[in-house]
């Protein structure tokens, strides 16, 4: 079992969906009550991650900050010389990979709510804010955790992205799934059984809890 | 100041479809308007339109001295800061917080110690206090329509806008609680405008009538003109009833009000609470006619009555009658040549009690 490995992969999935809880929040909230032209454009970009392969997410990433490119020339101003090769870079790769899997339950949690609950909590003179706190919040709560919980569970098993964007370097880039490519180049077929079991075993487990949580939702 | 609510809007959507009225009423004494009208009729649209949920495209709205919408101005209050009170068709109750916690959710301004108390007010003037920690589907549908209401009253607003109040309510919870709307309105004295599209709440509820039709407005008066004298036929059709004529409650007996109106006296179901004036309401279909005295008959009220005009709506007949006060029969073609209907001739009308219905006035 390789522990360091397993570190990297545990905080690049903690990391990723926390990210997605702070940006995906407020994006899906937007996609959920607003309506404009172009929105089905947005849309399509929040889902693409879903069907491109990772390996082209990855490609466009390391043009994109590239230390010559515009990006990588705004990053290099903020004291970042490089995403490439780094553990910076792998977490901003999974966020847009993970991209659906926050975003499309969060925005289908918030589109769920009766439009007429929030307009009852405007009319009673709280603020939006606060409608948004008390009402839609609580209320969309098991679909936003659900969304957490999914994005939490593909981050884990996450290759094509990470292997593109930060290579294979132990104890900073290198996550359980590239470990267990590696182990089976090696033919290390034992090794890489303990840590594909330990991937399944985990991924069931969080599934499970996500229809658990489902079911919970609907009941209310 | 001048206590008065003023509105002139006019709100068009982009199917084509639009929907205007203009109308004011009394803030202080408080009055109360009703939006009356078949669905679809944009009743529902007027009331969003006062609650800033919707933005009229022309026109004004004023309460007092405040200007809640002006066209000409650009200027829109959003419904944060109009200090209204809205009930919703089905409630809209926060189905995650429990009886008190809905009634407390307007009053986040108050201190603790404030907002305890006047929860406590009024869950005590709705009778809720032992539903206090009960959650919305745990109550049935009278419980959840005092709660909204107690809900939508705790911030103190100035204007009350209902929509269908108790449309979701079965028969006997709605006589009850169509009643009660009647008393706490008139006790708290707080203006509303009301939208319906069943009389009886109508007449039981409000001063002020405005019907409507495809987004327009068809009549517009004190409730009793319009649904006793409705100015074409269309309006007739959409109130529903054609007989509304103040009465005065004699005396009550075993459930049955004897009632004079005109110079005529009528019996009637006696709802519990009675004062003595009242309207007394009479669907035309309710009315028979027959050529002579009956010999023995279930119904109550045995009329001798003069046919005043007669008219043709459709495959039925209007029939306009003095039977000691005007009364409106609506008979088919067959029976109305039967009886040789017309102007003079002298028939009997025939009406059941529970057919006759009272309105406080």
């Amino acid at each position: 079992m390789d522990w360091t490995a397993a570190w990297v992969t545990l905080r690049l999935a903690l990391w990723t969906t926390g990210l997605l809880f702070v940006l995906g929040l407020p994006l899906a909230y937007w996609l959920a009550t607003t309506r404009f032209p172009g929105r089905g454009l947005i849309e399509a970009l929040v889902t693409l991650p879903l069907v491109l392969p990772p390996t082209v997410v990855g490609f466009y990433l390391l043009v994109a900050t590239a230390p010559d490119s515009p990006i990588g020339r705004i990053l290099a101003l903020i004291g970042i010389d490089r995403l490439a090769f780094t553990f910076p870079g792998i977490v901003l790769g999974s966020v847009l990979f993970n991209l659906p899997f926050a975003v499309r339950p969060f925005t289908a949690a918030f589109q769920s709510i009766d439009r007429r609950l929030i307009e009852a909590a405007w009319c009673l003179g709280v603020s939006r804010w606060r409608a948004f706190t008390g009402v839609m919040l609580p209320l969309a709560w098991p679909g936003i955790l659900t969304g957490l919980v999914l994005t939490f569970a593909h981050s884990l098993g996450e290759f094509g992205v990470v292997l593109m964007v930060g290579g294979n370097i132990p104890g900073v880039t290198r996550t359980l799934s590239i470990a267990i490519y590696d182990e089976v180049q090696a033919l290390n077929y034992r090794a890489a059984d303990r840590m594909a079991g330990v991937l399944v075993g985990l991924a069931l487990g969080v599934l499970t809890l996500v229809y658990w949580l489902e079911r919970k939702g609907k009941r209310r | 100041m001048r206590a008065e609510l003023l509105v002139q809007i006019r709100r068009r959507y982009r199917s084509g479809f639009e929907v205007a009225a203009a109308w004011h009423q009394s803030l202080d004494p408080a009055t109360v308007t009703v939006l009356f009208g078949p669905s679809g009729s944009g009743k529902t649209t007027l009331l969003r339109c006062l609650a800033g949920l919707e933005r009229p495209d022309d026109g004004r709205i004023v309460l007092g001295e405040e200007v809640w919408f002006d066209a000409a101005t650009g200027r829109h209050l959003p419904p944060q800061r109009r200090r209204i009170g809205f009930l919703f068709q089905e409630y809209a109750l926060f189905p995650h917080r429990t009886v008190a916690g809905n009634i407390a959710f307007g009053l986040a301004h108050l201190s603790r110690a404030e907002r305890r108390r006047r929860v406590a007010e009024l869950l005590a003037l709705f009778e809720l206090e032992e539903l206090a920690e009960r959650y919305p589907h745990e109550l049935s549908g009278g419980q959840q329509q005092r709660v909204a209401l107690a809900r939508a009253l705790a911030p103190h607003p100035r204007l009350l806008l209902l929509d269908e109040p108790l449309a979701a309510l079965d028969g006997p919870t709605r006589d009850g609680l169509r009643r009660k709307l009647r008393r706490w309105l008139h006790t708290l004295n707080i203006p509303a405008v009301i939208v319906t599209h069943d009389w009886l709440e109508a007449s039981t509820l409000g001063q002020q009538v405005i019907v409507l039709a495809s987004g327009r407005v068809l009549q517009q008066g004190p409730v009793e003109e319009v649904f006793s004298r409705p100015a074409s036929t269309r309006v007739a059709d959409i109130v529903g009833v054609e007989t509304v004529v103040p009465g005065e409650v004699l005396n009550i007996a075993g459930g049955l009000a004897r009632v004079a109106v005109g110079s005529a006296t009528l019996t009637a179901v006696a709802p519990s609470e009675l004062n003595g004036r009242v309207y007394v309401c009479i669907r035309a279909e309710e009315v028979t006619l027959l050529p002579a005295p009956p010999e023995a008959t279930s119904a109550r009220n045995r009329l001798r009555a003069r046919v005043v005009h007669v008219e043709p709506e459709g495959a039925l007949v209007r029939v306009e009658l003095d039977a000691g006060f005007p009364l409106v029969a609506l008979v088919t073609r067959p029976s109305c040549d039967e009886l040789q209907l017309a102007p003079g001739r002298s028939v009997w009308a025939l009406i059941k009690a529970p057919a006759i219905h009272l309105v406080p006035r």
